[in-house]
């Protein structure tokens, strides 16, 4: 009798418990990242979610979507490219997530021959032009690509210099050929070549042997594809081994403040050698509406005050928090019971998308999936310890 | 050749720091017959306290030097006190697999209280250059040498000349020996684990100087075993040679090989030339050959 009871009640609460589950999975819209959770560089992803969620909040504050609220569920793929292509097929066939993100360029590329059985938007921290050149049906650039970066960096380059010597410093994976498939392609443009094509691996922190070979190449200008901590690096080691050149960081370059490059010895010297491209606008540009209006939300939602946004809003968070606006955006234009395929078609619509100044104008069509080419460039502000822009939005011609 | 002069100063710099950590790794295996395989994260551990001395509670940057190696000798006591003592007697296995969990434990909690993203102390070295002989020579490599050079003398004369020292000497000849004439085992071991956190420290924040701060610290840190297997894991004459070896190699492979390949020979290198060696004298270049009689 009690075995017959216990059975009945367990029944009872497996029933209960799945049809919560299917309940809950109702009434929620549902984002997903395959993130970057520990490790050296896992501030990208972190920054980036963080970023995500807070326009989240304020969407849910108002009650969402059609009645539904919406969130962002991270799995933790640590960089590896097999776990991230794992986990967009989970996020596609267990948690009927509307649209998937990964940390990885490499993990975008692996995921160009999958992405019709996944039936998701796919877009990634990782902006790299072939993701969406030629398009792809299921693969999105919100922002200008790591080729825009390259494209506008030489431009403004050439416009100052008539004979430059520029060379690339990248890492050997689709990260870093990106930039100096772009850089070649550039260079062509002014019939030059590179003067030097230097690989810096990712984990590296030590970038000694690196300026030593750009010294010996006699490079007066270095883009260079990595990341923020490496930027600092390249400058600090540039000024041991006395290499005189400009070097000018692409997106990912200025992921963080610039601390790290003013904190050194004789910090303030290398900040003067130091630009930047980078497609979104900065936390600390507050003459532009919408990081006003972002800087608002972090106050609000992550309880910060103004002297400490900086801590909160560096690195990946604009990226985030203009993807979950684009996301979002893409929702309400998806009507009633949204998939994938109709998220994507829906962002297809998307023309003009006004992000109040925190990107140029975001387009997109079913030909085009990039939704700007449009950056700044920045340099240093010692003083304030911020980066500034030196102009508005330029795209390369 | 200008070239080759600055990769041999920076392999040198480099190296002196992969000597004053493989120390610390000589130390525990000479004492306690453990290979610590927890050592790179000890030295990122050493170089995060520095960082919290000197950044987040406002210490001046001299003063955090202490400071760090006090706290990263109190890490190693509660290490040897809390994990290492349980394990006395069993298998060299079990214990080998301790420190490599302890290594996941440390680097996760560096993670955890100090985040991920990499920090910016404040230098300890002053910027520019000296002229030496022909070379301009950048101060933080002069100085990370004489520092280093420093330290290692300091504990050669700690290790061979004071009472604690000649304890840890005789340990590591005859544990029981050892115990018959009545120094204490435990003692000595606990001593040793922080001794080798005091080296991890000095170690970190000298790498720190040379290559900044993030968790992947703990890769340089673990450059000091390949320094401390070819020198010879029981000589610490031969982990002051070795760490100066492999320092010099991945600075001249970086520099010369790394264009060929496209990166990456830098990181290995350290490796194939302690293959190469133990290949030709399996006890490493200063290292005790073991006899047994049959």
């Amino acid at each position: 009798m009690f075995e017959k009871i216990s059975a009945l009640v367990a029944l009872a609460v497996a029933a209960v418990a799945s049809f919560g589950g299917i309940a809950s999975a109702q009434e929620m819209h549902r984002f997903a990242i395959a993130n970057d959770l520990n490790g050296p560089s896992a501030y990208h992803g972190k920054t980036y979610a963080t970023g995500f969620n807070t326009y989240l909040k304020e969407v849910n504050e108002t009650g969402g979507v059609g009645g539904k609220k919406i969130e962002l569920l991270q799995e933790n793929a640590e960089r590896n490219v097999q776990k991230e292509m794992g986990f967009l097929r989970k996020f596609s066939q267990q948690d009927n997530a509307l649209a998937a993100m990964v940390v990885t360029t490499d993990g975008l590329f692996a995921a160009k021959p999958m992405a019709d059985s996944f039936k998701l938007p796919i877009m990634g921290i990782g902006v790299p032009e072939l993701a969406t050149n030629p398009t792809h049906p299921w693969l999105f650039n919100i922002f200008a690509s790591y080729q825009d970066t390259v494209f506008v960096a030489i431009d403004h380059i050439f416009a100052t210099d008539k004979d430059p010597k520029i060379a690339v410093l990248y890492p050997d994976n689709q990260y870093g050929l990106e930039a100096l498939r772009a850089a070649e392609t550039r260079m062509q443009k002014y019939n030059k070549p590179l003067v030097a094509k230097v690989v810096m691996a990712l984990r590296e922190t030590d970038a000694t042997t690196q300026a030593l070979a750009l010294k010996q190449a006699g490079a007066k200008y270095v883009i260079v594809q990595l990341a923020g901590a490496h930027i600092a690096a390249v400058l600090r080691d540039a000024d041991k081994v006395g290499l005189d050149a400009t070097i000018i960081a692409t997106t990912q370059g200025m992921d963080r403040e610039p601390d790290l490059i003013l904190g050194q010895a004789n910090g303030a010297n290398l900040a003067k050698r130091f630009l930047g491209v980078g497609p979104w606008s900065k936390w600390n540009e507050t003459s532009i509406p919408g990081v006003v209006g972002m800087r608002n939300a972090v106050k609000k939602y992550e309880n910060t005050t103004d002297d400490k946004l900086g801590d909160v809003m560096y690195s990946n968070f604009v990226q985030g928090y203009i993807n979950a606006m684009v996301l979002v955006e893409a929702l309400k234009k998806a009507g009633p019971n949204p998939t994938g395929e109709k998220i994507r078609d829906a962002m297809n619509q998307i023309k003009n998308f006004d992000t109040k100044g925190i990107t140029p104008p975001l387009t997109f069509a079913a030909d085009k999936h990039k939704g700007t080419s449009g950056v700044k460039i920045y340099r240093i502000n010692v003083e304030r310890k911020v980066y500034e822009p030196l102009g508005g939005w330029v795209t390369a011609n | 050749m200008d070239l080759f002069i600055q990769l041999l100063l920076t392999g040198t710099a480099l190296g002196s720091g992969y000597a004053l950590g493989g120390l610390g790794f000589v130390l525990i295996y000479k004492s306690t017959g453990v290979f610590n395989f927890s050592h790179g994260q000890l030295t990122m551990a050493g170089a995060y306290f520095f960082y919290m001395f000197q950044v987040q509670l406002g210490l001046p940057p001299w003063w955090s030097v202490p400071a760090a190696v006090a706290s990263m000798f109190i890490v190693g006591l509660a290490i040897e006190r809390l994990c290492l003592r349980r394990m006395v007697g069993e298998p060299a296995i079990a214990i080998i697999m301790l420190t490599i969990g302890l290594g996941s434990l440390l680097r996760n909690l560096v993670g955890l209280f100090w985040g991920t993203q990499p920090q910016a102390p404040v230098p300890l070295f002053e910027p520019g250059s000296l002229l030496v002989g022909a070379f301009q020579v950048p101060r933080v490599y002069i100085w990370t040498l004489v520092s280093a050079a420093v330290f290692i003398t300091a504990f050669v004369v700690y290790f061979r000349k004071s009472s604690q020292g000649t304890a840890m000497r005789a340990v590591a000849f005859h544990q029981d020996h050892a115990s018959l004439s009545g120094i204490s085992i435990y003692r000595v071991f606990a001593l040793s684990w922080g001794m080798a956190g005091v080296m991890a420290a000095i170690s970190g924040i000298l790498m720190v100087q040379l290559v900044g701060l993030d968790l992947s610290l703990d890769a340089r840190g673990l450059s000091a075993f390949p320094a401390a297997i070819l020198g010879g894991i029981d000589s610490i004459g031969g982990v002051i040679i070795g760490g100066l070896i492999i320092g010099v190699a991945e600075s001249l492979a970086g520099g010369y090989l790394d264009p060929y390949f496209g990166g990456g020979v830098k990181e290995v290198v350290g490796y194939v030339v302690l293959l190469l060696i133990l290949m030709l004298r399996p006890y490493g270049l200063f290292g005790t050959p073991e006899i047994r009689k049959v």
